[in-house]
């Protein structure tokens, strides 16, 4: 009876090690996956910090590229910082980040005041053509920007905001795109998930739609509101096309300078100045980061809610 | 009484952003599919012509550079999406199974996300880069390292090359957005299906296929579907990596977009007489109905093989 | 009731598109804008107007255009002009008065290139000329006109058959082939005036140094289309029958000349721009070892000794200017670049166009355009411009001998070259402009590159393909 309990013991034991190596197996073959990934993700990023730092001489005249920046040259940085391109009316990077400062600010606001409103009609409110609206703007989401380009480009410029060298260039980046379909959309996911049963309490209790917006479906949708502002934020960052070619000069964002600048010719170097060009990327994409990390926990929640309920 | 009165009130929430949709998205949108069928349509004087038919849509099908930019979309859209999402998938498992550094990595994956299309296109653009006459310029930080001379991306690269860092730069691109997504699905899955299936001492392999999977299966469809729609609308990614240092990217190398582009770009007409702006429209209209159908497929699909 | 309705409207539609044919016409005219009509006594009424100049020049020459407003106003108070560097590239600026041309606010003065112009023609917007030239009162005489360097002037009528009048030189520039004078007089060699005495002079220094390039071109469309004119090779044309533009480089004779340059190019004689990893060509000559000639835009003379380095130069490098080589003496061809100057029609604003008239007259004065040319690096449009004071203090400064600071070999050197150019105006010549002529030129510089960095088995075959594509895809 005791052996039999023993030798029972010890398979039980057998396999529980068993299943423990298997484990560990398992999660060492995971973490070296993930740290696989991890580093084809960080490639590009180091490699633009690499070649950020280093000097012109080991850029231009080395016969192989340098894995570590042999001439560290943060001084690069400085350099991009208060580049004043000749192509571009000698204007440096503080005012293209001011620029981009304003539009990014404004169509925010309004953008998420926006889509707020819209996302609450079309989620909580009953009305005539309510289906139709909702399917109009689904449609919409497929469509090209690009069809849109010239038409609003020739709108924006009867509208006499055209290459203005005053607020005109703001309104012409701003307005054209401050409604959001995609944020509506993600909002309006997120307010339906609100109980209805909340909604008829509020009214039975006398509390009108504007009151019961702003004082209860808002604070609870924070993380989903929150998202689209950084969305909102960083689609004003990022965006070119468009800017590019409404603004004046003066008034053109961040991306402009990124992608125009840095052609010139310096120190005999009529290239590209990659160098510069991958500073610029990191000034660039910093503000970013460090918007993400701050937020992180916002953003990824109302990330992935917009995936649940369809 | 009381519903017109709502019906008002309700009306008064969208108006603003209602009129400035249908000015900048709505009206542009009618006028691109107006000018397709109007094939004399002149872009400087804003006036359309005489001629009402179908000449841009018979021009653009009978253009080989519009097919050539529908197959080079077509392979970007199904090929880079499908990797894109399976490769998100493990590693969201993967991220899931794992409690320390998780933060971290989490944190590594989404940086793509935050940044700039372009910028990081011209990134990719720099390790991919190779000197046309050798002794130069250096090798780029991908030949050197695979001690290869491949003119990846520049002027006399051939497709399969700037094809696949495209597609490799599609899908890095791609990999965060999706991850969150199936991070916080897989957060959303009930503990009780995974001690069921301990229980069961179900296999890894089995409790992937059959547990993990179906339960995704909405943000699986969700990822899809928006990631498909806007695969077909690549441009910028295909513009940065392989479009060398002008504005423009060559012929072979056009999307369906770049194709739009393109065409609305130049003004007057081609040698049948027929507008370079109509043809820009009317492939914009095809390319839109494509992606209205494959959607509707998608959603078809989803309604069937989607579990909630 | 309702879908049937619908169904019949969708018959109607579909019917309407497929069965609308028929002639679809033809947009050739016989003037390409209308000619404008002045009266005889017509003349600026010293009333108040504003004028609009969109231009893309840098600071410096926008700051000399600022300065030439200001004397302006000295004679004219009345007339404001303003001035704007409304984009960064030429394209750029043409695309944004295309748009402003379609929303009713373009200016009324631009640079231009000759197919922007054939753009905004195809809404009826540029202003012909014609009766402002002639004009008793606001014209040019007839010995004035001929002040202009003819090839220039030529450009300005090359719109259609009719002689319409589009546009006026302003700042234009050639290409040059510079050399190292220095490292020439050390190996004896004389100033080449052909491809082939050129390519002779490389191989020798290839000899010499087996790692050298010794020859470069910088603008590879360029090359394209003067070689084209120098082998006559059709490249573009005017079809006089039709009245359209066609293009007309699909030819053997250019293919021909593309494998000339293809075997130099293997031999490792010559490199291009592009195949140079897009880095100018002159930077290379400017290391004072590697490359001893190049091909460049004399607009860009300054850039023969601009930001080289100090020891190379003192230790002797000077650069000596050439008109571009040939393939034959008795055949010489180089382009004529550089933007012209055009005004637009403003319906119904006479005053407005006749102020913008005498502003555009006003900076093609003989001083003016020799004030901008040595400045800029471009060459004056007028011959008079040679014999105004500031020419002759300009020439009277430069120092010929030894030893000169950088700054002075720059001075000496733009002088050389604007001579070079005012000395050959005869050899100048444009191609033919119509709607496709700046997607041609694009496309055969693209070409080019591809074809001389071809490293395959079968040239020929290659060749023939480039050459297939690149022409169906402008056509269509």
């Amino acid at each position: 009876m005791q052996e039999a309990k023993i030798k029972a013991d010890f398979r039980v034991n057998e396999r529980l090690v068993l299943q423990k190596t298997n484990t560990i197996l398992r999660k060492v073959v995971v973490y070296a996956f993930l740290a696989v990934m991890a580093i084809v993700v960080l490639i590009p990023f180091y490699w633009m910090l690499n070649v950020s730092l280093q000097s012109h001489n080991e850029v231009f005249n080395s016969l192989s590229v340098s894995f570590f920046p042999k001439e560290f040259s943060p001084e690069n940085y400085v350099k991009v910082f208060f580049y004043e391109s000749r192509s571009q009316g000698s204007i440096a990077f503080p005012r293209y980040l001011l620029n981009t400062g304003i539009v990014a600010f404004f169509s925010t606001i309004f953008g998420t005041m926006f889509s707020i409103l819209v996302a609450f009609a079309l989620s909580r409110l009953n009305f005539k053509g309510r289906e139709a609206i909702f399917t109009l703007l689904l449609a919409t989401m497929m469509i090209p920007g690009e069809m849109m380009v010239i038409s609003n480009y020739i709108t924006v410029s009867r509208l006499g905001w055209v290459n203005q060298a005053n607020y005109g260039s703001y309104l012409a980046m701003i307005v054209p795109f401050m409604v959001s379909i995609f944020h509506i959309y993600l909002l309006r996911q997120n307010f339906k998930q609100i109980p209805n049963e909340l909604y008829y309490a509020a009214k039975v209790d006398g509390c009108r739609d504007w009151k019961y917006l702003w004082r209860v479906m808002v604070p609870m949708a924070k993380s989903s509101i929150i998202t689209i502002t950084i969305l909102k934020l960083m689609g004003s960052w990022n965006a070119f096309v468009w800017p590019d070619i409404v603004a004046h000069e003066k008034y053109k964002l961040v991306t402009s300078w990124l992608r125009s600048s840095f052609t010139d010719a310096e120190a005999g170097i009529q290239r590209v100045l990659i160098n510069y060009q991958m500073a610029a990327t990191v000034i660039v994409t910093v503000p970013l980061l460090i918007l993400f990390i701050l937020f992180r926990k916002y953003i990824m929640s109302g990330v992935s809610r917009s995936g649940v309920k369809g | 009484m009381l519903e017109n009165k709502k019906d008002y009130k309700a009306w008064l929430y969208i108006a603003i952003p209602l009129i400035l949709l249908s000015v900048f998205t709505f009206y542009p949108l009618i006028k691109t599919i107006l000018i397709s069928f109007f094939s004399q349509y002149n872009s400087i004087t804003d006036s359309f012509g005489n001629f009402f038919d179908l000449e841009a849509y018979k021009t653009i099908f009978r253009d080989k550079y519009f097919i050539k930019s529908l197959t080079n979309t077509l392979i970007i859209v199904f090929v880079s999406v499908p990797v894109s999402t399976v490769l998100a998938l493990l590693i969201a498992v993967g991220l899931n199974s794992i409690k320390p550094l998780q933060k971290i990595f989490q944190t590594i994956f989404f940086i793509p996300y935050v940044t700039n299309t372009l910028a990081i296109g011209m990134v990719f653009g720099v390790m991919f880069s190779h000197p046309i006459i050798p002794g130069i310029a250096p090798e780029g930080l991908i030949n050197t390292l695979f001690s290869t001379a491949i003119d990846w991306v520049g002027p006399t690269a051939v497709a399969k090359h700037w094809m696949l860092v495209v597609l490799i730069y599609s899908i890095w691109n791609g990999l965060p957005f999706k991850i969150l997504v199936f991070i916080g699905g897989l957060q959303n899955i009930s503990k009780q299906y995974y001690d069921a299936a301990k229980i069961d001492s179900a296999t890894p392999k089995r409790v992937l296929t059959k547990i993990t999977i179906p339960l995704l299966s909405p943000m699986i469809s969700y990822i899809l579907i928006t990631s498909f729609i806007g695969a077909f609308k690549s441009y910028e990614a295909v513009l940065s990596v392989a479009g060398g240092t002008g504005r423009e990217l060559h012929r072979d190398r056009w999307t369906a977009v770049a194709y739009v582009y393109d065409k609305i770009g130049i003004a007057g007409m081609d040698s049948n007489m027929v507008s370079y702006y109509s043809r820009g429209a009317a492939a914009a209209v095809v390319l839109f109905i494509i992606i209205m159908i494959f959607t509707a497929i998608n959603l078809y699909a989803s309604k069937k093989r989607v579990h909630y | 009731m309702k879908r049937f309705i619908a169904v019949i409207l969708l018959a109607v539609f579909s019917l309407v598109l497929v069965a609308c044919g028929g002639d679809r016409g033809s947009d050739v005219k016989d003037r390409l804008v209308d000619w404008y009509e002045l009266a005889e006594d017509a003349d600026y009424d010293g009333s108040k107007v504003t004028i609009t100049f969109w231009h893309r020049m840098g600071q410096a020459n926008q700051e000399m255009v600022q300065k030439w407003i200001r004397e302006f106003n000295e004679i004219y108070p009345n007339i404001t002009v303003i001035e704007e560097k409304a984009a960064a590239s030429y394209d750029a600026l043409a695309d944004k008065i295309s748009l402003a041309i379609t929303a009713g606010n373009y200016p009324d003065i631009a640079e231009s290139y000759p197919d922007h112009i054939a753009r905004y023609a195809m809404a009826e917007k540029p202003l012909a000329l014609n009766n402002f030239i002639n004009h008793p009162i606001l014209g040019y005489t007839e010995d004035e006109v001929s002040d202009f360097l003819s090839g220039l002037w030529a450009e300005g009528s090359s719109y259609d058959n009719a002689g319409t009048i589009l546009s006026l030189p302003f700042t234009k520039s050639s290409e040059a082939l510079f050399y190292n004078a220095t490292y020439f007089e050390e190996h004896g060699y004389e100033v080449p005036t052909t491809w082939d005495e050129v390519f002779a002079i490389a191989e020798d220094i290839k000899e010499r140094e087996p790692d050298a390039i010794p020859v470069g071109y910088d603008s590879e469309d360029n090359l394209f289309i003067t070689a084209s004119e120098q082998w006559k090779a059709p490249y573009t044309g005017y079809n006089v029958e039709t009245g359209r533009g066609e293009v007309l480089f699909n030819n053997a004779e250019s293919k021909e000349m593309v494998k000339y340059f293809k075997s130099k190019v293997d031999a490792g004689l010559m490199i291009t721009r592009m195949l140079n990893g897009e880095a100018y060509t002159s930077d290379i000559m400017k290391t004072g070892k590697d490359l001893y000639m190049y091909v460049g835009s004399t607009g860009g003379t300054r850039y023969a000794y601009d930001s080289m380095p100090q020891q190379v130069f003192n230790d002797g490098y000077r650069v000596g200017v050439a008109p571009v080589p040939v393939k034959d003496a008795n055949h010489r061809k180089q382009i004529q670049q550089g933007p012209n100057i055009n005004l637009f029609h403003q319906p119904g604003k006479e005053q407005q166009m006749i102020a913008a008239w005498l502003f555009v007259k006003f900076m093609l004065q003989a001083e003016k355009t020799a004030e901008f040319a040595l400045a800029s690096g471009y060459a004056p449009v007028r011959h008079s411009a040679y014999e105004t004071d500031v020419w002759q203090d300009y020439v009277a400064n430069i120092k010929t001998t030894e030893p000169m600071t950088q700054a002075q070999a720059t001075a000496k050197l733009i002088k050389e070259a604007i001579d070079m150019f005012r000395n050959n105006e005869e050899i100048f010549f444009t191609s033919a402009v119509f709607n496709l002529s700046s997607k041609t030129r694009d496309e055969v510089g693209a070409m080019i590159v591809r074809i001389l960095a071809y490293k395959g088995n079968d040239l020929d075959g290659y060749i023939d393909s480039q050459y297939q594509s690149s022409y169906d895809y402008i056509v269509n």
